[in-house]
């Protein structure tokens, strides 16, 4: 038991560290309240989805638009009334500094589309 | 007699001296790398015709070096011999570092270093080597770290079934490794010798490191050192020499009869610079003197000719790691049998490859990086024998 | 019994990697084999170069390409992208020969190399028989650039600045790049930017059609001309045919 005494203080600690570690994740990955002002919208338009989800998900139904678009050779979510894809977003919403950059460089998510895409 | 494993003290101005070397020369191979995936590959001294350069040879290399240290710690884990007893965690902690200094070269060398610690393990593609060996290199890592804790728990049920599958492991990960490059069309890859072939080298290069490691250490930490054992293991790797000869002989004759890859093999063995590296390095220097040193009657029982042997051995396999990957991609193929093409925007003929400054300091950096992982070893861990099992 | 536990070990060790390899493995090969004459209803793309109405020294369809897909050049041979470029080829067997003006481009095969050994599927092949590179999931390991065995693949080694066609994007640089036969403008019905230019300039020399369309434009040049593709005997099964090679 004396031999393994570094060895139980070692474990000891890792399981001590182990809920602390959970709270320290949780309050780093919990929900970010909005940044003070985003630019507004254009008039008159609505979202493809409500701003709540939008907000949320829009990374993921990017992802698979992309997918969709690239490796099936799909494109008929990029064209019609409600259009889909970083073009269309920026029909309403003009610039992606007073917009996108606002949450992201707020929340340290870096955005790998902007090197190659045009906003 | 117990035999005892011991840690060294690690606390005398050579050490640290070198302790701090290492860590600069780690801290200009992590600025390096930064700078190329900052700015761009073109820092280093790849290009489109040869995409694959230093780091992807040292890779191999060390690859290779790897299986090789499990050699001498499988005289003691799967075959039982108690001489070997004294050399068998240093070993297999070798084999573990040289892994990872391996994976890690792989690593810096992708192209977007994000994408490549996510990507590859939700988009499987099964038939590709380069997806099979990560698989194959991480699980042989967990064994050959398995197999180090076993042994040093003591428990020796566990050291031999360990010791077996981490040496029959380490022949599948080598074949995989040469298969890598084997499994392509191009006139000088294209080989079902490469995976055995790079087998045979990497037995015998990391035997090689591994004598040279032993005498060094054991001088350095003043440990005196059974010299029969060593002259042993310094008679097989004549034998694993010859055996690696064979292959690399048989491969590049077939390469020179065969018609569709006669003109690459001509350029192979008379084409340019490295001509020079297959004759002199990897036959003269890496096959042929080693093996008339280690079958010499009075050569081969002195530890100092052995230890001149393994370091043309190890000399000469990163020759050939060089000339697995570099001649390959440097040679063109041949789109139009019969015609010669005398203008194109991008270079259509023999490529050339020159290491950057930047690609040198990343390999160097890497190499420290696995010299202070093994000095921390050695003062953190049990690995050296110690004073009950000398004499 | 030293020999026999190896042995077991040995059959043990050998079955845990057949089975953690082999049952995929034969499911992918299962679903990767026979492609040799795809359905007659779906679309296939397809390449018909005709050499004798290339003109030498000619570059439209290198411009149109670079200039559609937003890819510059440094002026260095080694790591300059063309996704399609013009060769001069002359004959090393007969005296007297005249010099071939050649595009060079990735040839969509059927058993494209590129795509078999990306490992994480970034170049793979369409449906519709494109072999593309996913530039989204590329990761730069440079293995597709390798394997292919006409030298038509590229990798971004620097970041391109220029941006003639801000309609599509660029590319950062650390990953793999090829000719895709503009799937995002056939994809709208329209032509690639090469074969584009070829007509635009009155050539003709290029056409892209399906090849499982037997009305095609393609299939009727092909049928009627005696065509060739690179490198045949490797079995790539190229989708890119010579008229005059």
């Amino acid at each position: 038991m004396k031999r393994h005494r570094r060895s139980i203080i070692v474990v000891a600690l890792v399981l001590m560290a182990a809920p602390l570690l959970y709270a320290v994740i949780s309050f780093a990955a919990r929900p970010m309240p909005r940044p003070s002002w985003l630019e507004p919208a254009r008039p008159n338009t609505t979202c493809i989805l409500p701003a709540g989800v939008v907000r949320y998900e829009h990374m993921q139904h990017l992802k698979s638009l992309r997918d969709h678009v690239l490796r099936d050779g799909q494109r008929e979510e990029l064209a019609g009334a409600r259009a889909q894809g970083l073009g269309s977003c920026r029909g309403c919403h003009a610039h992606r500094e007073l917009f996108c950059d606002r949450c992201h460089d707020r929340a340290s998510v870096r955005l790998d589309c902007f090197g190659c895409h045009v906003y | 007699m117990e035999l005892k494993f011991e840690r060294i003290a690690g606390k005398s101005k050579p050490f640290y001296l070198l302790t701090c070397g290492l860590a600069g020369l780690v801290a200009a191979g992590v600025y390096s790398t930064w700078l190329m995936h900052d700015q761009g590959l073109y820092l280093s001294g790849m290009s489109s015709r040869i995409p694959w350069g230093l780091p992807i040879v040292m890779a191999i290399f060390y690859i290779g070096l790897s299986a090789g240290s499990l050699v001498i710690s499988s005289l003691y884990g799967v075959f039982g011999k108690l001489e070997y007893k004294p050399f068998a965690r240093v070993a297999t902690y070798m084999a573990l570092l040289l892994m990872i200094g391996a994976l890690l070269s792989i690593l810096t060398d992708q192209g977007r270093i994000d994408r490549v610690v996510v990507e590859p393990f939700s988009h499987f593609n099964f038939l590709s080597m380069l997806s099979i060996n990560p698989f194959l290199y991480a699980s042989y890592i967990l064994i050959c770290a398995a197999y180090l804790v076993v042994m040093m728990v003591g428990n020796d049920k566990w050291t031999k079934i360990l010791a077996l599958v981490a040496v029959l492991w380490a022949i599948l990960v080598h074949s995989g490794t040469g298969a890598i490059f084997g499994f392509v069309p191009r006139a000088l890859y294209n080989s079902p010798l490469l995976p055995p072939s790079f087998v045979a080298a990497a037995l015998s290069s990391g035997t090689a490191l591994m004598i040279l490691v032993l005498l060094a250490l054991f001088r350095l930490t003043g440990r005196p050192l059974d010299q029969a054992p060593v002259l042993w293991i310094g008679r097989l790797l004549a034998v694993l020499v010859l055996i690696a000869g064979y292959f690399v002989l048989i491969e590049n004759a077939h390469r020179l009869y065969a018609h569709e890859s006669r003109a690459a093999e001509r350029f192979f063995l008379f084409g340019g610079a490295h001509s020079l590296l297959f004759w002199g390095g990897l036959l003269l220097v890496g096959s042929v003197l080693p093996v008339l040193i280690l079958f010499h009657r009075k050569a081969g029982a002195s530890i100092r000719w052995v230890a001149v042997a393994a370091v043309m051995v190890v000399a000469g396999v990163l020759c050939e790691r060089y000339l697995i990957v570099i001649p390959g991609l440097a040679y063109p193929p041949d789109l139009f049998p019969g015609w010669t093409i005398t203008q194109s925007p991008i270079e259509e003929g023999i490529a050339t490859y020159a290491v950057s400054l930047h690609e040198l300091l990343q390999a160097l950096g890497v190499v420290a990086l696995m010299g202070l992982l093994f000095l921390w070893g050695l003062r953190t861990l049990r690995l050296l024998p110690g004073e009950a099992g000398r004499g | 019994m030293e020999r026999r536990k190896f042995l077991k070990t040995g059959a043990l060790v050998g079955a845990g990697a057949a089975g953690a390899y082999g049952l995929p493995l034969l499911t992918s090969l299962r679903a990767s084999a026979g492609n040799a004459l795809a359905p007659a209803a779906k679309c296939r793309w397809g390449m018909v170069i005709d050499l004798t109405k290339c003109p030498p020294n000619c570059t439209a369809c290198v411009d149109a390409c670079k200039r559609e897909n937003n890819v510059g050049s440094t002026g260095d041979r080694l790591r300059d992208i063309y996704r399609i470029r013009k060769v001069t080829i002359e004959s090393t067997l007969v005296a007297g020969a005249a010099p071939k003006a050649v595009p060079l481009l990735c040839n969509h095969c059927d058993e494209p190399p590129c795509a078999l050994v990306c490992p994480i599927k970034a170049t793979y092949k369409r449906e519709d028989g494109i072999v593309i590179v996913d530039p989204h999931r590329c990761m730069g390991c440079r293995y597709c650039v390798i394997a292919c065995p006409y030298n038509a693949r590229h990798f971004n080694f620097r970041e391109n600045e220029q941006r003639p066609n801000p309609a599509f994007p660029r590319r950062q640089h650390g990953v793999a790049e090829s000719c895709d036969l503009c799937a995002h403008l056939l994809d709208q019905g329209k032509q690639p930017a090469c074969v584009a230019a070829c007509e635009d300039v009155q050539a003709k020399a290029l056409c892209v059609g399906n090849l499982n369309d037997p009305a095609s434009e393609i299939a009727a040049l092909i049928r009627n001309h005696s065509v060739k593709r690179l490198r045949e005997d490797l079995g790539t099964e190229p989708k890119v045919f010579y008229i005059g090679l």
